[in-house]
């Protein structure tokens, strides 16, 4: 039942404040609100712990018959620890929004806060039915707090582009769900059929950019850097859960093939663009590509704490980057510790995820080895970046401040230091390639000192590589195959719409009357 | 009293009374929108073929009335139609002041409503093909108002429509000199062959469909709209009572075949128009093709039935934003619409959401219901699943190039259009509708199947 009022908690505060932000009251006590609104949230879910597994259906759709389930909740090993991460960024978001007092704006409180809310509905989603409610509710939200921010016709034709490939992967997602009802199964989150592995992979990779590696907008829309990093990992959150517990079943050799190959291009291509953005936030969703395609190629594998790893390592290192805007030297081990959280390094978060360099092939294990040292490169790149924003920082703020971080960080090493304290973890030390996470951090080394001394340019190939690996050269393949149909068919219904559009429509239906008396009685009578 | 008076001659006067009384279109609107929505609600409380008491007075509602020699019958079972007929012919008054339709709407509207029922109720069946060409001459007027040109979109429905209508007497009169309770299938094959020819005409089967995509594009609408799910909704409901009257036509799979060539054509062609207007034509097609479907399907019929209403509200509300759209543009191209959802927020939005919940997408109205239907097309055939899957999927590519083309356009233009009061609570009503019913489908589907 926590879970229930977590949730409730969570959608009411933005209401309450959403309504609050009418009156006449300060917006620091708005603000002071939604900190305690979010807060009791985290807290909430956090202690869902307790009740592990619990499941609850919200209502009952009918007829049960042909839909086979209903809206409901399922907490687990696997959704606490996403339901815990999305409601930790709000906090994280809200205490460091201090920096940024000038700008404060209750309705991007509420709007954080409710995506929030959303997010966490998705991530405890027990079946399909759920997470679709959830995730459509999530690309609407998302799409209107974009296309309010963007001006240009381009940059809303990418929004729209972007709106699609997610709106894909929630046509995947129903094609998945008709396979285990095809074969006499109604699909939960509970046991994943087999067969239908490969689809939601699909399904979760093209919501998450990896499959097929796109890249879903020409420059980030000018957001405040809070809305625009809940708005972004989110979404994420909400799709790389469902990666994890497909990870539990694994896919075929076929889909693995596949999987391994596009989620390799991603990997690069987010790499790469990541360490050529302009800053952190233009570096946003190429970080997100990168990771994701971690998180994938793990669930592919099998590999469920690995997948969890990288998943957990996206939202928490992501967060702290895109969030940390007050670069004051006292507070550069924030960016750093936020470094550890991903490298895949005995004892550190992402220890786990280095499981995946255990079971693929060499080459594989060379390029995620380089795809991560460069992701570790880009991210201390920007993280150590001597920008300063602007901001007035009041003495109070330095409590604050820095208070949002040290919460982000603790979470992250608190929870995953208690799950291995759980299962016997820190005795056991066998994830198998962990050395491959010593490599990446070799490579990264090297490449910074050599950066540093000013030997190592970027160099002009890195901006041809990433034109190979976006993958623009294909799409612009499939947008010309597109247009030529369109063609054939316009061609056609002139045909049928032109002045002897009734002769043709009845000739058309004599061929096809004739067609099929020939196949259904196998030309026997013709 | 009896239940044909009710609900065919009685709509039948008041549609002759709101022809004469046409200038008072408004009030005439308000009356006739009232009446069928209490027509509705009479189909679903009243007591069908009972005795009732009012006071000290006893009624028998009589299911039959014999006219000029021939039957009239609506009994219970014909309840779910009559709902849904008159449902719709509220939904669609409702609007027509605000959509801006010709005076002659309603009243045609309603006169066609209650011919159509008298299609379905009427024995032999060769006189109900008679009623629906009168039905569909009924409809000219009503898609094309008189003293202007009529458009060649609807002389193409007069002819495909006229074209069923041969069909449809040749196998009524087939039948009517068989004995139905000793009939074999092979003696009865020649009847079922015109029978659907006849059906193809009228159901609009691939390739007879070029007039519902020119109808909705070059006249009103918010007219055609309503016309064609008038008229598919009644056909609809004569092949249900074939496919009772003689249930091993579902054995040959062809009903089956059709509703998946439909919708899986449908969206073929959807997925690359350029004309909003064609591309509501296309997704009505597509609904046409998925209610075959779901027909075809044992114990389909209550999927059907389910099917109804948030289709009505998703076309309904398509159907009006894209009047009101056309009100402010030439004509309804992608040319023309280019960035109308920055200016005409509310207009705009109605035809993408009501577009988005006939594709199934997630917290719309049609989303709980497309679940249901291709769970139950999945549970008979994964592949006759995934094509019609893949015709949404068409519905759904030509949906997203018109909120890329709504939001597009030149960034110096400016706001200007204004919308209208009706409009804006009218929309707002809707796509709040379309939203309540995608996330609490128990209540709707519930109260209509029971």
């Amino acid at each position: 039942m926590l879970i229930l009022a977590a949730l409730l908690v969570s959608l009411l505060i933005p209401l309450a404040i959403l309504g609050l932000s009418f009156t006449r009251l300060r917006p620091g006590w708005l603000w002071l609100a939604a900190v305690i609104g979010s807060l009791a949230v985290w807290l909430l879910v956090i202690l869902t712990r307790n009740q592990i597994p619990s499941e609850i259906t919200l209502f009952h759709w009918r007829p049960e018959f042909w839909l086979g389930t209903s809206p409901t909740l399922l907490v687990d090993e696997i959704s606490w620890l996403f339901a815990v991460a999305v409601t930790t960024l709000p906090i994280v978001v809200l205490l460091t929004d201090v920096a940024h007092l000038a700008e404060s704006d209750p309705q991007n409180w509420a709007s954080i806060l409710a995506l929030s809310g959303v997010g966490l509905f998705a991530v405890v989603a027990e079946n399909p039915i759920t997470l679709l409610l959830a995730w459509g509710v999530i690309d609407i939200f998302e799409s209107l707090v974009f296309l309010q921010r963007v001006q240009s016709s381009q940059e809303r034709e990418r929004v729209v582009i972007a709106f699609s490939v997610r709106v894909g992967g929630v046509f995947l997602l129903m094609v998945a769900m008709l396979q285990a009802l095809a074969n006499g199964n109604i699909l939960t989150f509970h046991l994943i059929p087999p067969e239908v592995s490969g689809t939601l992979l699909l399904a979760t990779g093209a919501r998450l950019g990896v499959i097929p590696p796109h890249q879903p907008y020409l420059r980030e829309p000018s957001l405040r850097r809070g809305l625009g990093t809940i708005t972004r990992l989110v979404p994420v959150a909400a799709s790389l859960v469902l990666v994890v517990r497909v990870a539990d079943i694994g896919v075929s050799n076929l889909w693995l093939s596949a999987f391994m190959l596009l989620s390799s291009i991603s990997v690069i291509f987010g790499a790469l663009a990541l360490l050529r953005a302009e800053d952190e936030l233009q570096g946003r969703p190429y970080w997100i590509l990168g990771l994701s395609a971690f998180a994938l190629v793990s669930a592919a594998q099998g590999l469920v704490v690995a997948s969890a790893a990288w998943g957990l390592a996206l939202l928490f290192s992501g967060a702290l980057l895109f969030l940390f805007s007050f670069r004051d030297r006292k507070l550069l081990i924030f960016p750093l510790l936020g470094a550890t959280g991903f490298v895949a390094l005995p004892f550190t978060p992402a220890w786990e995820g280095a499981a995946i360099f255990g079971v693929v092939s060499w080459g594989y294990r060379l390029i995620f080895s380089l795809a991560l040292a460069l992701l570790l490169i880009g991210y201390l790149q920007h993280a150590l970046r001597s920008k300063i924003e602007e901001e007035r920082f009041e003495r109070w703020m330095w409590l604050i401040y820095p208070l949002g971080f040290a919460i982000l960080f603790l979470t992250q090493f608190g929870m995953v230091y208690f799950q291995w304290a759980q299962s016997g973890r820190m005795i056991s030390f066998q994830t198998p390639g962990w050395w491959f996470g010593l490599l990446s951090l070799g490579l990264a080394a090297i490449f910074m000192v050599l950066n540093h001394r000013g030997s190592l340019s970027t160099p002009a190939f890195l901006g041809r590589l990433n034109k190979i690996f976006n993958l623009n050269w294909l799409y612009h393949i499939f947008w010309w195959i597109y247009r030529q149909i369109g063609r054939l068919l316009n061609l056609f219904s002139l045909l049928l719409e032109g002045e002897g559009g009734v002769l043709w429509a009845l000739l058309i239906l004599i061929l096809l009357v004739v067609s099929l008396s020939v196949f259904s009685t196998g030309g026997r009578q013709l | 009293m009896s239940t044909p008076l009710i609900w065919i001659a009685f709509p039948g006067l008041l549609a002759v009374a709101g022809f004469f009384l046409r200038r008072w279109k408004r009030a005439v609107a308000g009356v006739l929108s009232a009446t069928t929505l209490l027509l509705a609600m009479l189909a679903w409380f009243a007591p069908i073929g009972e005795t009732f008491r009012l006071g000290p007075w006893a009624f028998t509602l009589s299911d039959r009335l014999v006219l000029a020699g021939r039957l009239f019958l609506l009994d219970v079972s014909d309840r779910p139609m009559l709902v849904t007929v008159y449902l719709t012919l509220a939904f669609f008054f409702i609007g027509s002041v605000t959509a801006g339709v010709s005076k002659l709407f309603v009243p045609l509207g309603l006169a066609m409503g209650a011919i159509l029922v008298g299609s379905l109720a009427v024995e032999p069946f060769l006189y109900a093909a008679l009623l629906i060409q009168l039905a569909v001459l009924v409809g000219v007027p009503l898609l094309s108002p008189p003293g202007r040109e009529v458009d060649r979109s609807v002389l193409r429905y007069l002819t495909f429509l006229s074209f069923g209508l041969p069909f449809l007497l040749f196998s009524g009169w087939l039948l009517s000199g068989l004995n139905v309770e000793i009939i074999t299938p092979s003696e009865i094959l020649p009847a079922l062959v015109f029978l659907g020819f006849g059906f193809a005409f009228l159901l609009a089967v691939f390739p007879l469909n070029s007039w519902i995509p020119m109808l909705t594009s070059r006249v009103h609408p918010y007219a055609a709209t309503f016309i064609i799910i008038l008229l598919s909704t009644l056909v609809l409901t004569l092949l249900i009572r074939f496919i009772e009257s003689y249930p091993w036509l579902l054995d040959f799979e062809i009903i089956q075949f059709l509703g998946v060539l439909i919708v899986f054509t449908g969206g073929l062609w959807a997925a690359f128009q350029r004309d909003l207007g064609r591309l509501l034509g296309y997704a009505i097609i597509i609904e046409i093709g998925r209610s075959i479907l779901a027909i075809s399907q044992p114990g389909g019929i209550t999927v059907y039935q389910a099917m109804i209403f948030p289709r009505l509200l998703a076309l309904g509300v398509w159907a009006l934003s894209l009047s009101l759209l056309r009100k402010q543009t030439p004509d309804l191209s992608i040319r023309n619409v280019q960035g109308m959802l920055r200016y005409s927020s509310l207009i705009s939005a109605g035809a993408i959401v009501g577009h988005f919940s006939l594709v199934g997408l997630p917290i719309l109205a049609g989303f709980p219901i497309q679940l249901m239907f291709w769970s139950q097309l999945a549970q008979a055939s994964f592949m006759v699943a995934f094509l019609t899957l893949l015709g949404s999927f068409g519905l759904l590519v030509g949906g997203l190039r018109s909120l890329a083309v709504l939001l597009m356009g030149p960034e110096e233009r400016t706001p200007g259009v204004t919308e209208s009061r009706s409009a804006q609570v009218l929309m707002i009503l809707g796509l709040l509708a379309i939203i309540v019913v995608g996330l609490f489908p128990q209540w709707f589907v519930t109260l209509l199947l029971g």
